[in-house]
């Protein structure tokens, strides 16, 4: 006999179908996220290394490259920044700041797929910044460099946040804190 | 009349890329598609509510893990029951009521188109009495006739042989026959 023919399992079949105590979707949305992103880290942290690799050697590169070019340098003890490039760099570390206020306002419970992987990937280059601003022989104008870029990454992480934040409210016509 | 399984639900043409893409929405379609049957799946074969509803959660997880490796050459449905199976038989081996070495074939194996049909049993009767049988017992009973799967696949998904899901077939069939045989005590309320 086929067990669906079996007048067990017509009866274990008609049992009505229970329903689940709570609604699950909200835990599971949040680790779907979690795991989504964790998965994405793992695919881009190769990819990451390469470019922060790539970054750092163009950095060297043209570092070596302005004191070949001034042999004077070679013997000069480092230079000391200019009130001007102080002043420049104190600027950028400021806007840094700043950026990273608003980005803590603004930042959205939950992102599309698209949003969060952009976001995930500039949060790693983010990182890669962060770990070579850390070296402690940074040159004035390697930081420079540096914290351009850092300013630069945050403020596409804010426009993508104030992206996410305008589709996921409902339609007031108000205005977002513009850069 | 038989039913199908409550599994038996064609995904939307739209909702398979959806998934693939990682987008959350189709996720929570799906979740919305499988929660009672995958739900009811692991309450039929843990007998616990909460622990069913972490069955159904860790399905969708695996789900989107093992999204890669779905060919689709096989309906989308039986893919996920089998996770959601996998899932329910992790936790009674957790709990150890599913021994990795428990003797095999112990019941005389009954061939049950032999005995007469069931006398008919209300559903709330049918429930209590399944709830009453052993963990792997009911499991293999709701495998095979809720499910409608065959021996050979209750063996694979539990690593036994297809001797084993019959022996436990039938001291199962045999077990709820006495069960709704006799009265059954009145249900206290909590």
């Amino acid at each position: 006999m086929h067990p669906e023919d079996h007048p067990l399992a017509a009866a274990l079949r008609g049992l009505p179908l229970p329903t689940p105590p709570r609604d699950g979707w909200p835990r599971l949305a949040a680790d779907l996220t979690r795991h989504r992103r964790r998965q994405r880290a793992r695919r881009l942290l190769p990819l990451a290394a390469a470019a922060a690799t790539g970054l750092f050697a163009l950095l060297l590169a043209l570092d070596t490259q302005r004191h070949v070019a001034d042999p004077a340098a070679v013997i000069e003890p480092p230079r000391v920044a200019s009130a001007g490039e102080t002043a420049a760099l104190d600027a950028l570390i400021a806007e840094s700041a700043r950026l990273e206020t608003l980005l803590g306002w603004i930042e959205a419970d939950e992102l599309d797929a698209q949003t969060l992987a952009i976001d995930i990937e500039l949060t790693e280059q983010l990182g890669w910044i962060d770990r070579l601003l850390a070296e402690p022989d940074a040159r004035p104008a390697t930081l420079d460099v540096l914290w351009q870029e850092r300013v630069y990454l945050l403020r596409q992480r804010y426009a993508l946040g104030q992206q996410a934040l305008l589709t996921s409210l409902p339609s007031t016509g108000d205005s977002l804190v513009s850069l | 009349m038989s039913h199908p399984s409550a599994f038996a639900i064609d995904l939307p043409a739209d909702l398979l890329p959806g998934l693939r893409r990682g987008e959350t929405r189709a996720f929570e379609r799906l979740y919305r598609l499988f929660e009672r049957p995958v739900y009811a799946l692991a309450l039929r074969m843990l007998g616990d509510a909460d622990e069913a509803m972490d069955v159904l959660h860790d399905t969708l997880l695996k789900v989107q893990q093992g999204l890669h490796g779905f060919r689709g050459d096989a309906p989308f449905w039986g893919w996920l029951r089998r996770i959601a199976v996998n899932e329910a038989l992790m936790r009674l081996r957790r709990r150890g009521r599913l021994p990795d070495s428990a003797p095999l074939d112990v019941v005389e194996i009954i061939d049950d188109t032999q005995l007469a049909p069931l006398r008919h049993a209300e559903a709330a009767q049918l429930e209590r009495a399944m709830t009453a049988l052993p963990d792997l017992t009911r499991s293999v009973l709701w495998l095979y006739h809720g499910e409608g799967c065959t021996h050979e696949e209750i063996a694979a998904l539990m690593g036994r042989t297809p001797s084993f899901s019959k022996s436990q077939l039938a001291r199962g069939t045999q077990r709820l026959r006495d069960l709704l045989a006799r009265p059954l005590e009145p249900v206290h309320a909590p």
